[in-house]
């Protein structure tokens, strides 16, 4: 072995000392480098939640509830009420480890269980009632025009009043009387003076909607395409806008959509516009990049700035989720989410490519035991190996636990872990590869 | 403390602390490469004020000793194959910083760093 000081020398005796404590020396070096190098390939999650300081931004256990769907206050739960929780983690892990300490005030655990799935975190949602067209859009079926217009399903009278109005029978989407069937039916299109709600017009080459008899512009045409198709709006000379007045207020992107000002990114959602923290956030939300506009400081200024959307945000309204399996789309709305009859109706909401779900995740559920910690007092945990969610879609973990007690909880920590494994170090060598091919793609 | 430890010991400690620290600089260059290459694959475990601080004291206790035991450096050791090898290194690690910046702006903040180096290795040890 080299020696870095040969010119300080020392006598036999002592020289062979410090032989024996360098060989110690660079071995200590190398169990460190080794040990850092698995702590860097096979990376451990941590996320936790305290009820003692529900505010700390050091909190990363997402949309935390109780079976009303509220946030438990001060870590309160009657028994027999399930506590839900959700954990968003990038990547594959092998097991997942749950502790729950108990406030001092609380009882203990008699029996406790946890259960787990995977998704995505809107797509854990509760499925309201299915919803059908957007608004605005033009449907045909049987031989029958509609519009979708205040959410009803309005039949034109007749192929002259039709014609009349200006609307082109080529640009109705077809579509079935089955998927018709989620608009209530509104009254029939049979006067030719007046247009209906949310008909949409193109006026030197810019687009309105009508919205309560109002004109409403939108922002810019890639807005208005967006929502709607091109040819869909009716070609009308500037005197029209005398007929009806017209709104201060433009129309903006189809909610969900993404867009792209600067170097950043945003969701559009409500009005608003979230930040997207990450590139990694970006993907691993199941977005496509092709899918990003990007716009103008026009069309952004129009939008009210929201907080960061981070890997630990659910999915806004106006996401589309489609299933893996059999092509089913949902959408998001108020917390909800809301199955849609076809793939035109999911594509009259959004024309972003949909975020791919697995309508079998929602039924594949790890579960365990708690067991109390026996190196700490009121602290429980249990182990959920993860195994059977490999190559599902999404990357949040709800767990739901289960217990007879009525408990306080002061924290709950999770953290997910890879287990040494060859293949688990193949995978990190291809991950990190691939990120830094990323990292230096322009 | 130090006078009551015999001197063959503290030669002893001092040659292991110039090993520790060839050790903590190996680690924290290539904490610098790993960094460069993937930001925050090396900082998510562990921060580089950690790595420096170590580092510092191990310098630090390295010249309290060299002082203890009259040892001192000698100039004339400078290994220069070593300080071009990092010297290289350093300028990679600027350039790879500037990346995605304009290529040539990145070469021009490139010669700056290069001409204010020479500068100040001029100042600092070039004699009158």
């Amino acid at each position: 072995m080299f020696d870095l000081t040969k010119k300080i020398e020392l006598d036999e005796k002592n020289y062979k000392h410090y032989r024996l404590f360098q060989t110690a020396v660079y071995l200590l070096a190398l169990f460190l480098a080794v040990y850092l190098f698995i702590i860097i390939a096979f990376p451990t999650q941590f996320l936790t939640f305290s009820f003692l300081n529900p505010n700390s931004t050091k909190n990363n256990l997402a949309n935390i509830r109780n079976s009303e769907g509220l946030f438990p206050e001060r870590g309160r739960i009657e028994g027999t009420k399930p506590l839900t929780f959700d954990a968003s983690v990038i990547g594959n892990y092998s097991t997942g480890r749950v502790s729950i300490i108990l406030s001092k005030k609380s009882e203990e655990f008699v029996s406790a269980s946890l259960n787990a799935r995977k998704s995505y975190q809107a797509f854990f949602y509760p499925e309201g009632e299915p919803v059908g067209f957007r608004d605005g859009t033009a449907v045909k079926s049987e031989g029958n025009y509609y519009l979708v217009s205040d959410g009803k399903l309005k039949k034109f009278r007749n192929d002259s009043i039709l014609e009349t109005l200006g609307f082109d029978k080529n640009y109705f989407i077809e579509t079935t009387a089955e998927d018709l069937k989620y608009n209530p039916k509104g009254e029939e299109i049979s006067d030719i003076s007046t247009y209906p709600n949310y008909s949409i017009f193109k006026i030197d080459n810019e687009y309105y909607i009508l919205k309560d008899d109002i004109l409403r512009k939108f922002v810019s045409s890639q807005a208005y395409l967006s929502s709607y198709a091109d040819n869909q709006a009716i070609e009308k000379t500037a005197d029209f806008l005398k007929k009806y007045p017209l709104s201060d207020d433009t129309e903006g992107f189809a909610d969900g959509s993404l867009v792209s000002y600067g170097d950043s990114a945003f969701l559009v959602s409500n009005g608003k516009t979230l930040p997207i923290d990450s590139s990694i956030t970006f993907e691993n939300m199941g977005y496509s990049w092709d899918d990003l506009r990007k716009i103008s400081g026009d069309e952004m200024a129009m939008y009210k700035k929201e907080k960061l959307f981070t890997i630990f945000s659910p999915h806004p309204d106006g996401t589309i989720f489609v299933t893996n399996e059999d092509q089913k789309y949902y959408l998001i709305k108020n917390n909800q989410k809301h199955s849609l009859p076809s793939s035109s109706a999911a594509l009259s909401w959004s024309k972003n490519n949909p975020v791919i779900v697995s309508e079998m995740s929602l039924g594949i559920e790890g579960k365990c035991q708690l067991k109390k910690n026996p190196f700490s007092f009121r602290s429980y945990y249990c182990e959920i190996p993860l195994e059977k969610f490999k190559g599902l879609y999404g990357k949040d973990f709800e767990f739901v636990l289960n217990s007879e007690s009525n408990i306080k909880i002061d924290t709950i920590d999770t953290s997910f872990k890879k287990s040494v494994t060859l293949e688990n170090l193949k995978l990190a060598i291809t991950e990190t590869f691939a990120k830094i091919k990323g990292n230096y793609a322009y | 403390m130090l006078t009551k430890i015999k001197r063959e010991n503290l030669i002893i400690i001092y040659k292991l602390l110039n090993d520790t620290l060839f050790i903590g600089l190996v680690f924290f260059l290539l904490a610098l490469i790993g960094e460069g290459l993937l930001p925050g694959i090396i900082t998510f475990h562990i921060g580089f004020s950690k790595i420096i601080t170590v580092v510092f004291f191990n310098l630090a206790a390295v010249y309290l000793l060299a002082n203890q035991l009259g040892i001192k450096a000698d100039n004339d050791q400078t290994n220069k194959k070593t300080a071009y090898l990092l010297l290289f290194i350093v300028l990679l690690l600027v350039f790879n910083s500037l990346l995605k910046a304009n290529i040539f702006f990145s070469l021009f903040i490139l010669l700056v760093v290069v001409l204010i180096g020479i500068f100040i290795y001029k100042v600092i040890f070039e004699e009158n």
